[in-house]
C-alpha cells in the first residue's frame, strides 16, 4: 500500500467537534481512489491531514497516516516537509489563491524544481517550459513571465498540474480540483489529470461532490458522511450496486443529461446534521429509509461485504 | 395548443459594457448580450445556459429592467418596457421577482428571515403588519420551512435554508414572472434536488412563467422545458430540452453535453472536449464567435456570422448545423 490511513480522528482545538472519526483508506501505487460526499463531511479535512496542512483550529486525535509503509507520524519535521510538495503533491479547488500573486510563472515552477529536483539556470528553465506544454499551455515560452493573475482559473488550475509534476510525486491529492470550472473546462482538466496518471504511474486522490467526476477518474471510491467513511468499493460497483443507504441516496438525488432518464432527482430527507450535535448510531440513521431500531444504538463498523467492497451499515441494501 | 400573447418577449436584446482601458489595455467593448429574440409563454419555463460570462445573468436582469439595455426591446405582457409609466414600473416591479445568484449576498445578516420575507409586501403595499408577518409565514412554510424560522437570522441557516427563503421572498408577491439566477448550483446535490421539486411544487401552484439560468445542463432538465445555449452573449441553439439533449444541432451545443460527466464509470472514455476558452474578441467582427474552438469550422465561418435559423419548434447559428461532429458521434456508439 502506498498510502495506509487508519482509524483517523480529527478534532477542533477549542470546542473538541469531531470533524473526522476514524477514516480508513488504503491506496495503492498508481491507483486512483475518489472521495465523495456533501458539503462540510470532512474530505478536505482528510486531504489536509495526509499533506499535514491541517488549519490551526484542528488536531490530530488519533489514528496514523502510513505513507509508503513509513508511519508519517514518526517523522521530524524537515522529513515531513520533504514529503509534502515531493513524493506527495496537492491541488486545490481555487488555485488562483493558492498561487503566489507576485511570482510570476516561471519563478513558481524554476522553484519547486530546485528545491525537490536539485534543477537550476537553463535546465530548470528548460524544464519549466517543458512543464507547461505538457499541461496544455499553449505559448509556454511567454508565459513564464506571466503572473498568475493573468491566467484564467483553468489556466492556473493547470500550472498548479504542472507544478505537482514538476516534484515528480508518487501520490497527487487533487481536492476538488474541478469544482470552479465551467463544464468545458472541467473536461479538459480531468483529461489533463487522466493522461499524465497514465505517463506517470502516480497514484491519485481525487475528492469531488459530484459523482460523475469520480465515475470519470476513479478506481475505487470512498463515500464520506459526517467524517466518516460509510462505503467503499471498486467504482463500477458502487454504482452498479451501492450498498449503503447513503450512496444509494446520493445516487438518486444526481440528474443527468440522459433525455431517457425521466426521474426527477430524488432528495433526501431532512438536512445535513451539524458536527457539533450529530445523532448518535449511524449519522444516517434519521435521514435513511432502510434503518432499524439498532441504527439509532450503535456505530455500524465498516465491514467488508465481496470483491473490496464494504459498507458501515447495519442494514445494508441487498446487493445481488 | 393555440399560442397566446407571450407574457414576456424580447426582440434584438442587446447590452455592451465599455470597459476603461488600463495601463496597457486600449478602451474596449464589451458585447455581453447582443441580438436576442425570445419568447416565454404564459407558463412558460426557459432554461438559459452557457459558460461563465456568456451573458446570463446581465440578460436576466435587462429582462426584469434592472438594466438598461443598449439595443432592442422587450415587452411584459404585450407592454414595452421602454414605454412605462411610473405607474407602470411599480406594477410591473410587483409582478416580477429575481432569485439571485448568490443566496448570503442577497440576504440582510442584520434582519430576521421572517422580516426579510414580509419586506415585499410592505414595500409593494400589499399588506403590513400582523397580516404581513402571515404571509411571509406562510410563504416558508410552502418552502418547506417551519414558523421558528421566521425569528432567526440569515447565519443561523443551513445553506439550502438559506436558499428557500431567497426563493420564498421572491415568491411572497404571488409574481406573474420570476429569473432564477443560478438557484441552486451552489448547493449539495440532496439539497438542490430538494429545491428543484419545490419551485415546480410553486410553479404548479402559482402558473409562474420563469428563467432559469445555470451553467449545470443536469438540473435544467428538471426544472425547465425548453433551453437556450448561450456563446458569448448570443443564443446559439434553441428549443425543447429533451429533443436538443437527445440531437443537439450546433457544435457548441454539442461539446457542452459532451463534457458533462456521467455517472457510468463504464462510459469514461477520453471525454471530447472543445479546445481552449472562450475569449470575448472573438465576438467582434464578422464570423462564428465559436468558431476559434470548433471542430467543424469552415472557411464561410469566419467571414459570415451564421444566423438563428428556425427549424419547427427550434433554431440553431451554425453553417454547419445537424451535420454529426466528431463529439457527437462518439457519444452517439456510446448510447447504442
Ligand atoms: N479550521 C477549522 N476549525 C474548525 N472546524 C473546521 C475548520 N475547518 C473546517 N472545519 C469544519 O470541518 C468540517 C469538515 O470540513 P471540510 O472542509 O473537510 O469539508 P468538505 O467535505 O471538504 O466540504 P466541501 O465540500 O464544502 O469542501 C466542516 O464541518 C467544517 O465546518
Ligand atoms: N457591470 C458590468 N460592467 C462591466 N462588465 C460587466 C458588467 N456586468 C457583467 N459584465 C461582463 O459581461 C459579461 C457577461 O457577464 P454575466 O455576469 O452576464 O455572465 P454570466 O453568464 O452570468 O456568468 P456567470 O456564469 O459567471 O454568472 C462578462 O464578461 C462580465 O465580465
Ligand atoms: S458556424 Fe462554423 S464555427 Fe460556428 S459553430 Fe458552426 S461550424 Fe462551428
Ligand atoms: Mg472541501
Ligand atoms: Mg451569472
Amino acid at each position: 500500500m502506498l498510502l495506509q490511513v487508519s482509524d483517523l480522528a480529527i478534532r477542533s482545538r477549542s470546542g473538541g467537534v469531531r470533524i473526522l472519526d476514524g477514516v480508513d483508506l488504503q491506496l495503492g501505487a498508481g491507483e486512483v481512489l475518489g472521495l465523495v460526499g456533501e458539503s462540510g463531511c470532512g474530505k478536505s479535512m482528510t486531504c489536509y491531514a495526509i499533506a499535514d496542512l491541517l488549519p490551526a483550529g484542528l488536531v490530530r486525535a488519533g489514528g496514523s497516516v502510513r505513507f509508503d509503509g513509513v508511519d508519517m507520524g514518526s517523522l521530524d519535521e524537515p522529513a515531513r516537509r520533504r514529503l509534502r510538495g515531493g513524493r506527495i503533491a496537492m491541488i486545490f479547488q481555487d488555485p488562483t489563491s493558492h498561487l503566489n500573486p507576485v511570482h510570476r510563472v516561471g519563478t513558481y515552477l524554476e522553484g519547486a524544481l530546485k528545491r525537490h529536483r536539485g534543477l537550476s539556470g537553463t535546465d530548470a528553465r528548460m524544464e519549466a517550459i517543458r512543464l507547461l506544454e505538457r499541461v496544455g499551455i499553449s505559448d509556454a515560452k511567454r508565459r513564464m513571465n506571466a503572473y498568475p493573475h493573468e491566467f484564467s482559473g483553468g489556466m492556473n488550475q493547470r500550472l498548479m498540474i504542472a507544478h505537482a509534476l514538476a516534484c515528480e510525486p508518487d501520490l497527487l491529492i487533487a481536492d476538488e480540483p474541478t469544482t470552479a470550472l465551467d463544464v468545458t473546462t472541467q473536461a479538459q482538466i480531468l483529461d489533463l489529470i487522466e493522461t499524465v496518471r497514465a505517463e506517470t504511474g502516480m497514484a491519485i486522490l481525487i475528492v469531488s461532490h459530484d459523482l460523475g467526476v469520480i465515475a470519470r477518474l476513479a478506481d475505487r471510491a470512498a463515500v464520506m458522511h459526517c467524517g466518516r467513511i460509510v462505503e467503499t468499493a471498486p467504482v463500477e460497483a458502487l454504482f452498479d450496486r451501492p450498498a449503503h443507504p447513503y450512496t444509494s441516496a446520493l445516487i438518486g438525488c444526481m440528474p443527468t443529461v440522459d433525455p431517457d432518464d425521466c426521474d426527477p432527482p430524488r432528495p433526501i430527507r431532512g438536512s445535513v446534521p451539524s458536527l457539533a450535535d450529530l445523532p448518535g448510531g449511524c449519522h444516517f440513521h434519521p435521514r435513511c429509509d432502510r434503518r432499524m431500531p439498532a441504527c439509532g444504538l450503535a456505530r455500524p463498523p465498516l465491514a467488508a461485504l465481496a470483491d473490496g467492497q464494504s459498507s458501515a451499515c447495519f442494514n445494508p441494501v441487498p446487493t445481488w | 395548443m393555440v399560442s397566446a400573447v407571450p407574457i414576456l418577449e424580447a426582440r434584438g436584446l442587446g447590452r455592451i459594457f465599455t470597459r476603461r482601458g488600463g495601463l496597457f489595455a486600449p478602451r474596449s467593448v464589451l458585447r455581453a448580450v447582443e441580438g436576442i429574440d425570445l419568447e416565454l409563454p404564459v407558463g412558460g419555463r426557459l432554461a438559459i445556459v452557457g459558460e461563465s460570462g456568456c451573458g446570463k445573468s446581465t440578460l436576466g436582469r435587462l429582462l426584469l429592467g434592472l438594466a438598461a439595455p443598449s439595443a432592442g426591446t422587450i415587452l411584459f405582457e404585450s407592454m414595452e418596457h421602454g414605454h412605462r409609466s411610473p405607474a407602470d414600473w411599480k406594477r410591473f416591479r410587483r409582478e416580477s421577482a429575481l432569485v439571485q445568484q448568490n443566496p448570503l449576498a442577497a440576504l440582510d445578516p442584520q434582519m430576521t428571515i421572517g422580516a426579510q420575507v414580509a419586506e415585499p409586501l410592505t414595500v409593494h403595499g400589499r399588506a403590513r403588519g400582523a397580516a404581513a408577518r402571515e404571509m411571509a409565514e406562510r410563504g416558508l412554510v410552502e418552502v418547506g420551512l417551519g414558523p421558528e424560522m421566521m425569528a432567526r437570522f440569515p447565519h443561523q441557516l443551513s445553506g439550502g435554508q438559506r436558499q428557500r427563503v431567497v426563493i420564498a421572498r421572491a415568491l411572497v408577491m404571488s409574481p406573474k414572472l420570476v429569473v432564477f439566477d443560478e438557484a441552486v448550483s451552489a448547493l449539495d446535490v440532496s439539497v438542490q434536488a430538494q429545491v428543484v421539486g419545490l419551485i415546480n411544487a410553486q410553479q404548479h401552484r402559482l402558473g409562474l412563467s420563469y428563467l432559469f439560468i445555470s451553467h449545470d445542463l443536469r438540473i435544467v432538465r428538471h426544472v425547465a422545458d425548453r433551453i437556450a445555449v448561450m456563446y458569448l452573449g448570443r443564443i446559439v441553439e434553441t428549443g425543447p430540452i429533451d429533443a436538443i439533449y437527445r440531437a443537439p444541432t450546433h457544435p457548441y451545443t454539442q461539446a457542452l453535453l459532451a463534457a458533462v460527466p456521467r455517472l457510468d464509470p463504464r462510459a469514461r472514455r477520453p471525454a471530447v472536449t472543445i479546445r481552449g476558452e472562450a475569449t470575448a474578441s472573438a465576438a467582434d467582427g464578422p464570423g462564428c464567435a465559436f468558431r476559434t474552438r470548433c471542430a467543424m469550422a469552415i472557411a464561410r465561418c469566419a467571414s459570415e456570422r451564421p444566423e438563428l435559423l428556425a427549424l419547427g419548434d427550434r433554431a440553431t447559428a451554425c453553417h454547419r448545423a445537424g451535420e454529426v461532429s466528431e463529439p457527437q458521434r462518439e457519444r452517439m456508439e456510446l448510447v447504442s
